[in-house]
């Protein structure tokens, strides 16, 4: 019973739809019913009956029905991907041979992509880690910082506390030093200071030992210490048993404290300054029994909260701003107006990376660039390939292989290479961060938590997926699209790229220049900003300065023993070797730490309907504006005349004498701070840039540490020579004075400038990087299609010399063919680059975005370099033996 | 125990339609006569289950099927035993006789005293 004859084979599709395996599935029943009918009534059976016997026979037609197209659409739906699968491995398979008979061709092509893909995974990684990345403690939509950030006491966090029900936990955030000794070296050790609500705040709990309670607050039960891990690890050897012994850590009201715990290993410390760790938790602390208005501890630097089930953050902005406005209301002059009207809250990591949001956007579209540019640079060497293989492929479509499938085999190529590139850009991802240094110099927020995860792991596939859509599709159209008969019939011929070919191969390096120029003017930008910054005056000397910054518990230094102790400090630092000239203020500057408050002059009218004019408000010592060589412009320095319980004077800026009396004498006038403290100008400074180097100096008003005495001041060490070597010196001459005194940070007043602008040195080198990274891919492109047309043209340029050009004159057509598109990219590219580095503007300081001089500069540079790689080649040309070149023909 | 006699009964179909195959490519129709003829209608078939046996068959991939022209010109699906069915069929021949060689060898002193 074998087929009598097999149906054609025109008349079998090769994949059945759903529709006909139900058609078939029913006929191969009906079939069998009839056949079995007919059977039955040949054997005698009357008609009706055998039917009914057939279907009896048979069973429920309904369910195998269904069974059987279920099945058949599940071997269908089998045998399909098997086919696909056969077909894929084949085409790999192909591939990865091919790549292997074209070593130098697969090694620029994966370079070229490795980086591509490398630099676009290592800005993603940091954008990841920074932007994308929710911040690690559980439900962290819920947690806020609660604004304005500075000088918060801990009994305004309090009162912010209970003001505000929105806010399920609250807890202000101090960083302080500690000096751990009697355990090898003596270290400073960073310590954040916190309230018992810390734990609930961020869901933590120590790994070992307990949280703090709340009645370690008390200052005589506040000398209790928690333990980072890697402290625990490293210095005390991982030792359980360290829990419930005293150990000596110096600072901070305490001179020993109790370890009561240690904290997890994959606890991310909140808020710590970027590049640094925390070693130790340690209880915030204030004298029972203290109001907002005398609790001295006005140095909460962060208050973060968590928001109550189902609360927003504008509700619980709106309760800061209230409780904020009664607490004002109740203590007068206390806060600021200007507090109150900054006070609220906002979400933690939105106060965290809203400012540089935008730029890390900006900075993965510059390496999106990069990207494109890898893969125009592929895209051009595969058509040049395509080109070489025609003959190959023609073989392959005229023994029947469809365009489809020809297609498909050429973008497996693609494939290969960019998962392969895309491989060792993963590998690169994880060391360029590490060569633009990241973690240490950005100074952003959350470069600790750099890290590849799945995310990164997803991008780097994307891009690398998007590689292959981008270099190989048009290479693969191209090549398969050729008429078979016109490549079998060039065998053995070397055949020049055709004329659309050609024209593509100038479009892709019209790109390319016109992407590099984008990039490279926009590094230009950033390294004449970071140029323009450098000249900026600061209005003091940085250099040979060594910043102290000292901070003696409030409690037991206020008042006058401020003053004592700063005598003390300045005297002991003058008689240390090296040492010129001494002084202290109470902000560091260059950071974003200000205090500002409105004032009145003499002869001023208050301003109608609208709040005081404030001026930043700094207290010094004497010899301050020696020590940083702040010029004095009239009247004269603060001294040992200023006296506590003398007349109350204080120094402006230009800024501040111009805006009140310009072209007058300043010195002998009065202002009143807060409009109620009068006090008398007796000298005029030069203006300092206290926030950074690109923000205009504000006015600004200096005032004797005698009738302003606080605790915590900087001192500034002028030195002969290295101020770093004489840290170690003036840190044992305040021990000498009181070795309860922390010293917060001792380091070059240069580094600190270089600090603050450490972002923009960040973007800058970024960006350099990825101009140089175009430029040479650029110059790469450019090298290759003109060297490809060169060697496609010889017999032309042979036909043109043995009929008597010049080899010159040949030479300078060929180069100025590879020029072409080299110019038209030029022009577009600063089209591109005009609206590009508008994204630009935050960060550029002294140049505009549509720089001329930039411009032409970036034009230039890259200019010579493609024009140097389009020439290179085009030297061929001249050597060439006319006779050789037609002989071959 | 009866589930057991329900399993056995449907590994013999599936050794049945094997053994039909083995000649030559088949009609689920001729499957179904075949059997019907050679048993003489001791081993009562239901058809139904039989086409449930070749689907199984053929996803195991010892069967493939394909559409030809049957003996009165008309179109029918016809299955061939594959190279893998087949050796699955030399499998299961080896095992049956296995099976009634420890039969019979049990039941022969029987067989003698009767």
């Amino acid at each position: 019973m074998a087929p009598h004859r097999k149906l054609p084979r025109g008349l079998r599709w090769p994949w059945r739809s759903r529709e006909r395996i139900a058609n078939e599935v029913d006929e191969e029943i009906s079939f069998h019913l009839e056949m079995r009918t007919e059977a039955l009534i040949r054997s005698g059976v009357p008609p009706r009956e055998a039917r009914e016997r057939a279907l009896r026979e048979f069973g429920d037609i309904g369910a195998l029905r269904r069974s059987l197209r279920r099945a058949d659409a599940e071997v269908e739906r089998r045998r399909r991907w098997w086919a696909w699968f056969a077909e894929v491995r084949q085409d790999v398979g192909f591939a990865v041979r091919s790549f292997r008979r074209t070593p130098g061709f697969t090694a620029v092509a994966l370079a070229t992509l490795a980086l591509g893909i490398g630099a676009s995974v290592a800005i993603f990684t940091v954008v990841n880690a920074i932007v994308l990345r929710p911040l690690p403690y559980p439900e962290p939509d819920r947690l806020v910082r609660i604004s304005p950030g500075q000088n918060f006491n801990i009994a305004l966090v309090d009162a912010i506390a209970e003001g505000a029900p929105s806010l399920d936990a609250v807890t202000g955030l101090s960083l302080w030093g500690l000096t751990l000794t009697g355990r090898g070296e003596p270290v400073q050790l960073n310590a954040q200071f916190v309230d018992a609500d810390f734990f609930r705040v961020f869901g933590v709990q120590p790994a070992l030992g307990r949280p703090f309670r709340p009645d370690e607050r008390d200052p005589a039960r506040s000398d209790v210490v928690l333990l980072s891990h890697a402290l625990w690890e490293g210095r005390f050897g991982g030792d359980p048993g360290i829990i419930g012994e005293r150990i000596e850590l110096d600072g901070s009201g305490h001179r020993t404290r109790r370890v009561i715990g240690v904290m997890p290993a994959d606890f991310t410390p909140p808020l710590a300054p970027a590049g640094e760790r925390i070693d130790v938790w340690a209880p915030l602390s204030r004298a029972p029994g203290r109001t907002i208005a005398t609790d001295s501890t006005w140095y909460v630097n962060q208050v973060v909260a968590r928001l109550a089930p189902g609360a927003t953050v504008e509700r619980a902005a709106a309760e800061v701003r209230v409780t904020m406005a009664r607490v004002r209301a109740e203590y007068g002059n206390l806060i600021g107006k200007e507090r109150v009207r900054t006070a609220g809250a906002s979400g933690l990591l939105e106060s965290m990376v809203g400012d540089v949001r935008g730029t890390l956007w900006t900075l993965l579209a510059a390496v999106a660039l990069v990207l494109l540019l890898a893969c125009a640079n592929l895209a051009n060497l595969l058509l040049a390939r395509g080109d070489r293989r025609r003959q190959e492929l023609a073989v392959r479509s005229a023994l029947g292989a469809a365009r489809g499938r020809l297609v498909r085999a050429l973008l497996a190529e693609s494939a290969v290479l960019a998962l392969v590139g895309g491989a060792a850009g993963l590998v690169l991802a994880r060391i360029i961060p590490a060569v633009l240094r990241v973690a240490d110099a950005s100074g952003l927020p959350r470069v600790g938590e750099l890290g590849i995860d799945l995310r990164v792991l997803g991008f780097a596939f994307a891009a690398s997926l998007a590689s292959v859509l981008c270099f190989g599709l048009l290479p693969a159209l191209l090549a398969s699209g050729g008429n078979p008969r016109d490549d079998l019939a060039g065998a053995g011929r070397a055949r020049g790229r055709t004329r659309s070919g050609r024209r593509i191969g100038a479009a892709l390096i019209a790109g390319e220049v016109a992407l590099a120029m984008v990039l490279v003017t926009g590094a230009g930008l950033l390294l004449s900003s970071l140029y323009a910054l450098r000249s900026v005056d600061p209005g003091l000397d940085t250099s040979d300065v060594l910043a102290l910054e000292l901070a003696p518990p409030p409690a037991e230094y206020g008042g006058d023993r401020a003053r004592i102790f700063y005598d003390q400090v300045r005297e002991r630092f003058a008689a240390l070797p090296g040492v010129r000239s001494v002084g202290a203020i109470q902000l560091l500057p260059f950071t974003t730490n200000n205090w500002s408050f409105p004032y009145l002059a003499e002869g001023h009218a208050p301003p109608a309907g609208e709040p005081l004019p404030t001026a930043n408000f700094r207290v010094v010592t004497p010899g301050y504006f020696d020590a940083v060589d702040v010029p004095l412009l009239a009247g004269r320095r603060i001294d040992e005349r200023d006296r506590a319980d003398g007349e109350a004077v204080g120094i402006i800026n230009r800024t501040l004498a111009e805006r009140l009396w310009p072209g007058e004498d300043a010195v002998g006038r009065t202002i009143r701070l807060f409009g109620s403290n009068p006090f008398r100008v007796i000298g005029v400074v030069g203006d300092v840039r206290q926030h950074s180097l690109d923000v205009e100096p504000r006015p600004e008003i200096y005032f004797p540490l005698t009738q302003w005495p606080l605790a915590s001041m900087v001192v500034m060490l002028e030195t002969d020579g290295d101020p770093a070597a004489l840290a170690a010196m003036a840190r044992r001459a305040v021990r000498a004075i009181d070795d309860d005194v922390p010293i917060t940070d001792a380091r070059p007043l240069d580094d600190v400038l270089g600090q603050s602008m450490a972002r923009r040195r960040f973007f800058a080198g970024v960006l350099t990087f990825f101009g140089a990274l175009a430029l040479i891919l650029g110059a790469v492109g450019v090298y290759g299609v003109t060297a490809y047309a060169v060697g496609a043209r010889l017999p032309e340029f042979g036909v043109r010399m043995a009929l008597g050009a010049t080899p010159r004159r040949v030479l300078r057509d060929a180069h100025l063919s590879g020029l072409a598109p080299v110019l038209l990219g030029l022009a577009v590219g600063t089209a591109g680059a005009l609206a590009a580095n508008r994204l630009l503007t935050s960060l550029l300081y002294g140049v505009g975005a549509g720089d001329p001089l930039t411009l032409a500069g970036a034009a230039l540079v890259l200019g010579s370099v493609t024009a140097l790689a389009s020439w290179l080649p085009a030297r061929r040309v001249g050597r060439v033996d006319p006779v050789t070149v037609l002989r071959a023909e | 125990m009866d589930d057991e006699r329900m399993e056995l009964i449907k590994g013999t179909l599936d050794v049945l339609i094997l053994r039909t195959l083995a000649g030559e490519p088949m009609h689920g129709y001729g499957i179904s006569q075949w059997i019907r003829n050679r048993t003489g209608d001791t081993l009562a078939v239901q058809d139904a289950a039989l086409y449930q046996a070749l689907r199984r068959l053929e996803r195991k991939g010892w069967v493939e099927a394909e559409w030809g022209l049957s003996e009165n010109n008309r179109r029918a699906r016809y299955y061939t035993l594959t190279p893998a069915g087949r050796k699955r069929l030399g499998a299961e021949v080896r095992a049956w006789r296995r099976y009634a060689e420890a039969v019979s060898q049990v039941l022969e002193p029987l067989m003698g005293e009767g």
